[in-house]
């Protein structure tokens, strides 16, 4: 409950903080439009030359723009943000402040930056995803529809999961901002359904670098084309990966000297 | 004119210490790179599976593109804009302007040191891609010989533009709106999306009359052999109008701006 709480209290204050800078939401919408525009011109390109990719219709292609909107505002909104700021407390040695507060300190780093106009990209997630939805025309049932939630709910505990890991890696390597670069450039491949990639991309996209899961399954379970076995797997991997994270957080913790004064 | 080439020389070898100082960030930079060209070249690599070819390309051309299409892009990085309005926002060019030498030869020459040291491991790239996504070539000599100027002019128009833009920063401190408007541009006008001949024809007419199609998709196109050699002049041609188009703004929007620039900071 506490921790409910305290995830609450510091999303007020990444608000408060936020809204002196009021010129930076329309800064925000103006970036997410281009980046919209990016997208959909890729899609119309595309269908401009055929009527399905690897048997993914243009609407359901529209779904999974969505999807990816979605998750890449989440992580924008909190994930990100937050584990940047974490990654140069350990380098500045100001980690020391969040460590005598007397809560879990995995928790705060976790939550403590937040952009709230990332928000602006989630919306336009979830309007773009029902778009798409509607031009399917299937209508998406309660099975489905708890699938998808289920789906996220996984893609986004393994997305977490994974910046944890990296960002923890501060902790002996202090600059690692260039493989942040790389998950950004990588994600850009989720835009598609990672079927469509060769085989030894597909594993490094569902394992190495888990986007598959964040963006493709919940879509997968959206269209109706996600297996039982699929979403136990997500579930799973879930599970290991926060355990994973979680222990190898601890043992950075222990690496921490603290470089202040 | 031999002082100038004196003024590279030295500037090539200072650059060539810097960029060898940051061998490791640069190899991760460039492996970022890479993302893109493979995430298009499977879409279409993908429909040609399926329908044998797109708009008279095969999977093989679109492997030949995109690998061309890497190498392309690697020589023609430049100087970011971000990286221009940082100087002007800090201050730092009130030490490049006290230099008896306008500040984009250092820029230059600096660009092409990058270009050299980076270039094995694009190369190595390519090959490696090149094993997966086998790629059919069918080149002529004289488009790999008449590559290397078009290669050069290319790189200056972008090199140009990105200036030009970056020192709108004297103006507004919002510049880097615009450059996302020309990024996203470039997306969809220099062919990498996909070929510019797979785009609708009234964005491949815009794409030639703007600098866009001169600046990355030509020469992609010349090296493939897929321009004629009558073709290859007139796009030449439209180079030396851009890049003389460029270098006049450069010197209108440089004089007008230097006089501007309020130096913030030491």
């Amino acid at each position: 409950m506490t921790y409910v709480r305290l995830v609450g209290l510091y999303f007020k204050i990444g608000i408060l903080n936020e809204l002196q800078y009021r010129v930076n939401f329309f800064v925000q919408i103006f970036q997410s439009i281009l980046s919209l525009i990016v997208a959909l011109g890729g899609l119309a390109v595309v269908f401009d030359h055929t009527t399905n990719l690897n048997g993914w219709t243009s609407p359901e292609l529209l779904a999974v723009v969505g999807v990816y909107f979605m998750i890449g505002g989440l992580i924008n909104l909190v994930i990100q943000p937050s584990m940047q700021r974490f990654m140069e407390d350990v380098r500045q040695g100001t980690l020391d402040f969040t460590l005598v507060k007397p809560q879990d300190a995995q928790l705060l780093v976790s939550i403590r930056q937040i952009q709230i106009w990332k928000l602006v990209d989630v919306l336009i997630g979830i309007v773009v995803l029902g778009i798409g939805l509607t031009q399917v025309g299937k209508t998406v049932g309660i099975e489905q529809a708890l699938g998808f939630g289920i789906a996220l709910i996984a893609g986004g505990a393994i997305v977490y999961s994974f910046w944890l890991i990296l960002a923890t890696c501060a902790f002996w390597f202090v600059r690692i901002d260039n493989i942040l670069v790389i998950f950004e450039s990588m994600y850009e491949a989720g835009r598609w359904p990672v079927g469509i990639y060769p085989g030894w991309l597909q594993f490094t996209l569902t394992f190495l670098v888990p986007i598959a899961f964040a963006v493709t399954v919940p879509a997968e379970a959206l269209t109706g084309r996600l297996t039982p076995q699929t979403l136990i797997g997500a579930l799973a991997l879930a599970a290991v990966m926060l355990t994973v994270s979680r222990i190898f957080w601890r043992i950075g913790m222990r690496h921490y000297s603290g470089a202040s004064a | 004119m031999s002082e100038l080439f004196e003024i590279y020389r030295k500037q090539f070898v200072i650059e060539l210490a810097v960029v060898a100082q940051y061998r490791v960030s640069i190899a991760l930079w460039i492996l970022s790179l890479v993302a893109e060209p493979i995430v298009y070249m499977t879409v279409w690599t993908t429909i040609t599976k399926q329908q044998g070819s797109v708009g008279g390309f095969t999977g093989g051309e679109f492997a030949a593109y995109y690998i061309t299409w890497m190498l392309v892009r690697h020589f023609a990085v430049t100087l970011s804009p971000d990286a221009l309005e940082w100087r002007v926002r800090q201050g730092e060019f009130s030490a490049l302007l006290l230099k008896p030498i306008h500040p984009v030869h250092t820029d230059i020459a600096s660009n092409i040191a990058y270009k050299l040291v980076a270039l094995p491991i694009i190369l190595a790239m390519m090959l490696g891609l090149a094993t997966i996504f086998p790629p059919t070539y069918n080149f002529h000599l004289w488009s790999i010989l008449a590559f290397i100027p078009v290669m050069f002019m290319a790189y200056l128009i972008r090199f140009l533009s990105h200036w030009i833009l970056g020192i709108l920063a004297f103006w507004t401190t919002r510049a880097n709106s615009i450059f996302q408007i020309f990024f996203v541009s470039e997306i969809f006008l220099t062919g990498r999306l996909a070929p510019l001949s797979l785009l609708p024809v009234p964005i491949q007419i815009v794409a030639s009359i703007l600098p866009f199609r001169w600046m990355i998709a030509f020469p992609v196109e010349l090296l493939l052999g897929k321009v004629t050699p009558e073709d290859a002049l007139v796009g030449f041609g439209m180079q030396t109008i851009w890049l003389g188009l460029e270098v006049m703004l450069l010197l209108l929007v440089w004089r007008a701006g230097v006089k501007r620039y309020a130096a913030v900071g030491a």
